[in-house]
């Protein structure tokens, strides 16, 4: 049995080639993120001239002071953490309520649902119409924008569609006969034994959520409702000029644009949260991630 | 208990209810405002149209503290600093005239078009884009209605300023915008009063401190320039020779020497007075012949056509690079703060001297910013009011130079002197935080060139004085470009837009051309190419347009 299991050269030599090759696509994975952060912690004017690989050359706090004396910064992060959380828990509740309907064949009128839906999923009216949608819900400029538009996620509910096809109908059945009804069914039975569908659903509509910055630039005039993607986006397109436009010359000679080392700060703010959370919720992402692609 | 499918089909229902809800394109009609300005779409303000002339039998409050106006403006740009309404010039302008803002910026490119199309306004719109759309009497007012209508002052709005507004105006005679910037060559002779500064235009910026370590080669033409950098490539092999701000200024300095004006001027005088493509100029060829030079000495590096403007500014002023192609108005100075800062306290950058044709100095501008009021704004002569305050020289020094007394005080020639406070902050860059002097809708270049200049030792800008006595706007060139969505917009686009037009980009693989033979081919296919697209006839199409602005200005 010992020598059954002793390694041969090939396998030392195979090893050797995967480590290697799983090093270098480590290092060009963490690499980039951890250049961020030095370069988020080294002066700014100096940052800008390169050369700097693995530590500040001129270490400094000051782009993060710079950042957090700014309040609004502050609030941005109350804003995004409470529609993250908030966001995901009622989208995780609302798509897979509508899955676990539209997974049940007995459903009256389940294609002509799925059709609507799957429609709509392919076909979108665009920003305006979009716009227009929200503003005669009243949701413009509320909170509620950023929660109520993704409370239906149509991705992820056709993948709980087929997670929740997948599960033995023994286990409705049952416990039909022991007396509960489908609400109970559903809390009772189906929730627990779905939790990776759960999990991964909560953490890749986390990530969108605190990622987000479009609606609160396009759907947001009240600056207390700021997300942080939205800050970060604004410290980056203060760099950004069209050169098209007659202001062109104005901002290329007059406007200090922010310094790289500060849009870094500010990018290492908003993704370290978000970061630090994803270890916890890796081994549901893995089982997840092949959730709804074999069908018994 | 059976399956209970009536439950369970009622409880699905229920869900697929509320999800068709969020889904369903509803009916905006009769929406109700969540913005800043008010619950009317533009389109019903416009089709009532009465109701301005109503307001306009009563009478219009003058702008004062008593009478308190707030209006919400949107700025459509993404750099542009102005995201509050504190600091001492908002504070002063409200004590003055009772108008406060509330200012918002956006971060997308798409925002001011979504906002346009949702009829979603803000009372003040202003932007560089958009310009012919917002300029339609369905989204913002006619400012000269306005006038009409509420009995104000006829001269209000200057006559260049309106005349250049129409430029981009879908409606015959009328002008829906203030310009911001906008200063005929008459007020940029008003400089040589103060006897200081200059537009900003194109400039050479090197270190003084090594170019004297070089015996300081003579700077006599651009070819003795371009020989100075080439000698500074062998003299200082570790520094960057030379870099340049992509398509802002980019290699203006060398433009206007050889009488292109500055970069904007995609249309330019020729040696006999017609206005030509910038491509067909005689010297064009040239021009482009001192970067291909530059670049193939290894003077100018590839990366530079990537790097973003902080990057480029940063070069020099960290002591990595001899030279900048920048602009004028102070940008030597600040350099040379940074670098004595942070580098060499013995370092000094000088501005290289005009060197060719003092005339080819000049741009084609009509101003940098237009205002629009749109049909959203509660109160639209107040609001005119207060843009035309901005017009006056009241408002002008207040936007641009603070209060007199406290920020500047003036000689008996009419000359500022600005606090050291008010200098200290440019050069902190902190004058944001402290004065916010970003609300200026009708601010003048002329003022601005003055403020910014205070400090400049004149020894070290040897082309200010030149400049300052040739420098022109002629403003009939952009007049002429073509309104935006029209057919001769889409070839003057395709040809000239910067830097995604056919001349920039081809202009980029000529100045990185691997040898002269290369060089001359790209060159000649850029004609052909550019033939093909509709060169000559925009080229016609410009011609007259030139010619009618030209007649409109007086010229």
């Amino acid at each position: 049995m010992r020598r059954a299991n002793r390694r041969t050269m090939e396998d030392k030599v195979l090893d050797a080639i995967i480590f290697a090759i799983l090093a270098v696509v480590f290092v060009a994975s963490v690499y980039p993120f951890f250049l961020a952060i030095v370069l988020s912690f080294n002066e700014g004017l100096d940052a800008q001239l390169g050369g700097i690989y693995l530590w500040p050359r001129k270490p400094t706090l000051q782009n993060y002071e710079q950042l957090f004396k700014d309040l609004s910064w502050v609030k941005a992060i109350g804003v995004t953490a409470a529609r993250t959380v908030l966001g995901s828990f009622l989208t995780v509740m609302f798509t897979s309520v509508v899955a676990y309907g539209l997974s049940q064949r007995e459903l009256i009128g389940r294609k002509a649902y799925m059709g609507v839906i799957i429609f709509a999923m392919y076909f979108s009216g665009g920003i305006i119409p979009y716009y227009a949608v929200l503003r005669s819900l009243r949701l413009l400029n509320s909170f509620a924008v950023y929660i109520a538009p993704s409370l239906l996620n149509i991705f992820y509910m056709l993948v709980a569609i087929s997670f929740f096809q997948g599960l033995p109908s023994e286990l409705n059945e049952s416990a039909r006969i022991d007396g509960a009804g489908e609400i109970k069914i559903f809390s009772s039975i189906v929730i627990p034994v779905s939790l990776p569908l759960i999990a991964t659903i909560a953490i890749f509509t986390s990530v969108g959520h605190w990622n987000s910055w479009y609606d609160s630039a396009f759907f947001i005039q009240n600056d207390n409702l700021r997300t942080l993607a939205y800050k970060l986006m604004a410290v980056i397109r203060r760099s950004y000029v069209d050169f098209n436009s007659a202001a062109a010359t104005e901002a290329g000679t007059r406007i200090k644009a922010t310094s790289l080392s500060v849009q870094l700060a500010a990018m290492t703010i908003a993704v370290t949260p978000i970061l630090a959370v994803y270890p916890f919720f890796q081994r549901y992402i893995i089982a997840g991630t092949t959730l709804g692609s074999v069908k018994g | 208990m059976p399956f209970n499918h009536k439950r369970f089909a009622s409880l699905t229902s229920l869900a697929m209810a509320i999800i068709m809800a969020l889904a369903a394109c509803g009916n905006s009609s009769g929406s109700a405002n969540s913005g800043n300005a008010g619950s009317d779409s533009p389109a019903a303000s416009a089709s009532s149209g009465s109701s301005a002339a109503e307001t306009a039998k009563e009478a219009v409050p003058p702008l004062s503290p008593d009478n308190p106006r707030e209006f919400s403006v949107l700025f459509n740009y993404s750099w542009f600093p102005a995201d509050n309404f504190n600091g001492v010039i908002p504070e002063e302008i409200t004590k003055r005239l009772g108008v406060t803002l509330k200012p918002s910026v956006v971060i997308d490119n798409q925002q001011l078009g979504t906002l346009i199309a949702s009829g979603d306004l803000p009372d003040i719109i202003a932007t560089s884009d958009l310009r012919s759309n917002l300029s339609s009497s369905e989204l913002c007012y006619d400012l000269g209605g306005i006038i009409e209508q509420y009995g104000l002052d006829p001269n209000l709005i200057p006559k260049m300023h309106q005349a250049s507004a129409m430029s981009f105006s879908q409606d015959e005679g009328k002008y829906y915008a203030v310009l911001s910037h906008f200063d005929s060559t008459e007020d940029w002779r008003t400089l040589e009063n103060y006897n200081l500064g200059a537009p900003t235009i194109g400039s050479l910026l090197y270190r003084h401190d090594l170019y004297e370590q070089m015996g300081s080669p003579k700077m006599e033409t651009m070819d003795d320039v371009i020989n100075m950098l080439l000698m500074a490539k062998d003299a200082f092999p570790e520094l960057t020779t030379a870099v340049f701000i992509p398509f802002s200024t980019y290699f203006e300095y060398i433009r206007c020497n050889l009488g292109m004006g500055n970069l904007g001027c995609t249309f330019v005088e020729s040696a006999s007075g017609d206005w030509i493509p910038y491509v067909k100029h005689e010297n064009y060829k040239q021009y482009m012949q001192y970067i291909y030079k530059l670049f193939s000495a290894g003077c100018i590096p590839a990366d530079n056509w990537a790097w973003d403007i902080s990057t480029s500014a940063s070069m020099l002023s960290q002591g990595q690079a001899f030279a900048a192609f920048s602009g004028c108005q102070g940008n030597a100075l600040a350099a040379q703060i940074e670098l004595q800062r942070d580098v060499d306290p013995n370092a000094y950058v000088y501005e290289a001297p005009v060197v060719g044709d003092p005339d080819g100095y000049y741009m084609s501008d009509l101003g940098f910013m237009s205002t629009f009021i749109t049909k959203n704004c509660k109160d639209p002569a107040g609001a005119l009011q207060f843009l035309a305050w901005t017009l006056t020289d009241e408002g002008k020094k207040l936007t641009q130079w603070g209060r007199e007394g406290h920020e500047y005080t003036l000689d008996e020639n009419g000359n500022p002197t600005f606090s050291k406070e008010w200098n200290d902050a440019y050069l902190e860059n902190t004058y944001q935080e402290i004065y916010n002097p970003f609300f200026y809708f009708g601010a003048s270049r002329v003022f601005e060139a003055v403020s910014r200049c205070q400090d400049i030792d004149e020894a070290t800008t040897p082309n200010y004085p030149v400049i300052r006595a040739h420098f022109a706007n002629k403003p009939w060139m952009s007049y002429a470009i073509p309104v935006e969505g029209s057919d001769e917009s889409i070839i003057y686009n395709n040809l000239f837009a910067n830097p995604s037009g056919l001349f920039f980009t081809t202009e980029i693989k000529m100045a990185t051309a691997s040898s002269e033979e290369e060089f001359e081919s790209i060159y000649n296919s850029m004609f052909e190419e550019a033939e093909k697209m509709g060169l000559s006839t925009i080229e016609a199409y410009m011609k007259d347009k030139i010619n009618e602005a030209k007649a409109i200005y007086g010229a």
